[in-house]
C-alpha cells in the first residue's frame, strides 16, 4: 500500500477489504422457492446481494458478513443459513 | 410542487452510492439506513461526518463512498457543513464551479452528537436556515465507544454507564429526549423520522425534502445488534416492531406542521419489542418489573393519544 499524494482515498476503496471472512453462517439461495421479490437485495446492509440477468439474485460471498437479515426477512424462506466450513 | 410518491420497493433507485467492505458490524441497522439514504440522495453530495460509528467507514486509505467526505469533531458537524456550503456558493458565484456541479451538503452523525454534544451547533445551523441535510442514525447510546448512556437512551435501557442492579434495578433512569420536537420548535422546512424497515417511506421523504431550500432533517431508528443485544438477523424485524408497537413513530413535519406517515392499524404491545433485546432483559428476569413495563407502555400510549391517533 503506497500513500497517495495529499492522502487521497479513491472512491469505493474498501472493496479490497473482504469482510466475508467474518462470517459464521453463509446464506444459500433455494431458487425453486425464490419469487424475485428483491427484499434480500434491498435489506442487505453490506450491498452483497447482486442482481442477476435472469431476475434472480446471488450472494457476493467476498463481502457478506453473514448477519442473516436476508434469511430472516425472506417471505418464502428461500434462503438458508448454512454453517461455514473450511 | 408536490412530488409523486413511489409505492413499491421496485421504484427505489438501484444505484449504490456506498460500496461493500465497510468495517461496520454485521447487521448494522444504521448502515442499512445510510445505504437507503444515499440511494435517495444520489451521487452529488458531500458528507460531513461527526465522530461516531460511521467515522470508521472512512479510515485512510479506505472509503466505501463515491462522494467526498469531511470529518469533524462531535459537536461541530453542522458548522463544518456551513463552511462547505459557503465554499460551494462562493465558487459558483465566482464562476469557478458550474451550478450543475453543485453538491448537496449532508451532515451524518450518531445520536450522541445529535442529541447531546452537537445540539447547539445544529440549532444554530437551523436558525441560519443553512441549506443542508442532516441524517442522525439513532442507536440510542454511544455505540462506538462501548454503549454508554446518551440523551437518546430510552428509559430502563441497560447501558455501560447505567447497569441495572443494586439500588437501581431499572437501568437508565432518564427518559429519552424528544429531539424531533426540539428541532421542530425551530420550524425547519422539512423534518422527518425514518426507519430502515420502511425504505419506501424513507425514499419518499427524501424526495419530498428535496424541493425545500434550508435545513432538511432526518432521524433514523438504527438497530444495533451488539449494543442492544439481539441476533443480527433480527435487525430489520426489530426496526419494524419498533414502528408497529408505536415506540418509533414515522412522521414528518413541514414548516412545523407534524403529520404521521404511517400509523399501525392496531398497536402491538411494547413488551414485544422490549423482550427481544438483552438491554431490557432485566425487566423480565429474574423478577418481572411490572410497574416499569407499564410505565413504558403508558408513555407510548400517551404520545399517540396526544396526537389523537389512539383513543
Amino acid at each position: 500500500m503506497t500513500i497517495t499524494l495529499g492522502g487521497v482515498c479513491e472512491p469505493g476503496s474498501t472493496l479490497v477489504n473482504k469482510t466475508g471472512g467474518w462470517r459464521t453462517f453463509r446464506p444459500v439461495f433455494d431458487y425453486d422457492k425464490c419469487i424475485k421479490c428483491k427484499l434480500c437485495e434491498l435489506l442487505c446492509p453490506d450491498m452483497s446481494v447482486d442482481a442477476r440477468d435472469d431476475g434472480f439474485f446471488e450472494f457476493n460471498y467476498d463481502f457478506c458478513k453473514g448477519c442473516g437479515i436476508c434469511a430472516n426477512e425472506c417471505p418464502k424462506d428461500a434462503i438458508e443459513m448454512v454453517l461455514e466450513e473450511k | 410542487m408536490d412530488t409523486i410518491p413511489i409505492r413499491s420497493i421496485r421504484e427505489i433507485p438501484p444505484e449504490e452510492n456506498m460500496l461493500s467492505g465497510t468495517p461496520a458490524c454485521a447487521g448494522c441497522g444504521g448502515l442499512l439506513t445510510l445505504r437507503h439514504c444515499l440511494k435517495a440522495l444520489g451521487e452529488k453530495i458531500v458528507i460531513v461526518n461527526a465522530a461516531s460509528c460511521f467515522t470508521l467507514l472512512s479510515i485512510y486509505p479506505f472509503t466505501p463512498f463515491k462522494n467526498s467526505w469531511l470529518y469533524t469533531a462531535m459537536a461541530c458537524a453542522p458548522a463544518g457543513a456551513q463552511g462547505v456550503r459557503d465554499a460551494l456558493d462562493i465558487l459558483i458565484k465566482k464562476g469557478k464551479l458550474d451550478p450543475e456541479e453543485d453538491l448537496k451538503v449532508v451532515v451524518l452523525t450518531g445520536d450522541g452528537s445529535a442529541y447531546d454534544m452537537g445540539l447547539s451547533s445544529t440549532s444554530g445551523a437551523i436558525y441560519r436556515n443553512l441549506d443542508f441535510y442532516y441524517i442522525c442514525y439513532d442507536n440510542e447510546a454511544y455505540g462506538n465507544t462501548g454503549f454508554q448512556q446518551s440523551g437518546a437512551t430510552p428509559f430502563a435501557s441497560r447501558t455501560a454507564t447505567s447497569p441495572p442492579g443494586g439500588a437501581r434495578p431499572t437501568g437508565a433512569q432518564l427518559q429519552k429526549k424528544d429531539l424531533f420536537e426540539i428541532w421542530n420548535s425551530h420550524r425547519p422546512p422539512y423534518l422527518a423520522t425514518i426507519s430502515p424497515a420502511y425504505p419506501v417511506d424513507l425514499v419518499n421523504k427524501f424526495r419530498k425534502a428535496e424541493q425545500y431550500k434550508g435545513p432538511k432533517l432526518f432521524i433514523s431508528h438504527s438497530s444495533c445488534p451488539p449494543g442492544w443485544g439481539f441476533d443480527p438477523s433480527h435487525s430489520v424485524s426489530l426496526a419494524k416492531l419498533a414502528v408497529e408497537t408505536g415506540i418509533w413513530p414515522l412522521k414528518e413535519s413541514v414548516h412545523g406542521k407534524v403529520e404521521h406517515t404511517f400509523v399501525p392499524k392496531k398497536f402491538k404491545p411494547v413488551e414485544d419489542y422490549l423482550k427481544e433485546q438483552e438491554r431490557f432483559a432485566h425487566l423480565f428476569k429474574p423478577v418481572r418489573q411490572e410497574d416499569i413495563l407499564k410505565s413504558i407502555q403508558e408513555t407510548v400510549n400517551e404520545y399517540w393519544r396526544k396526537h389523537k391517533l389512539l383513543s
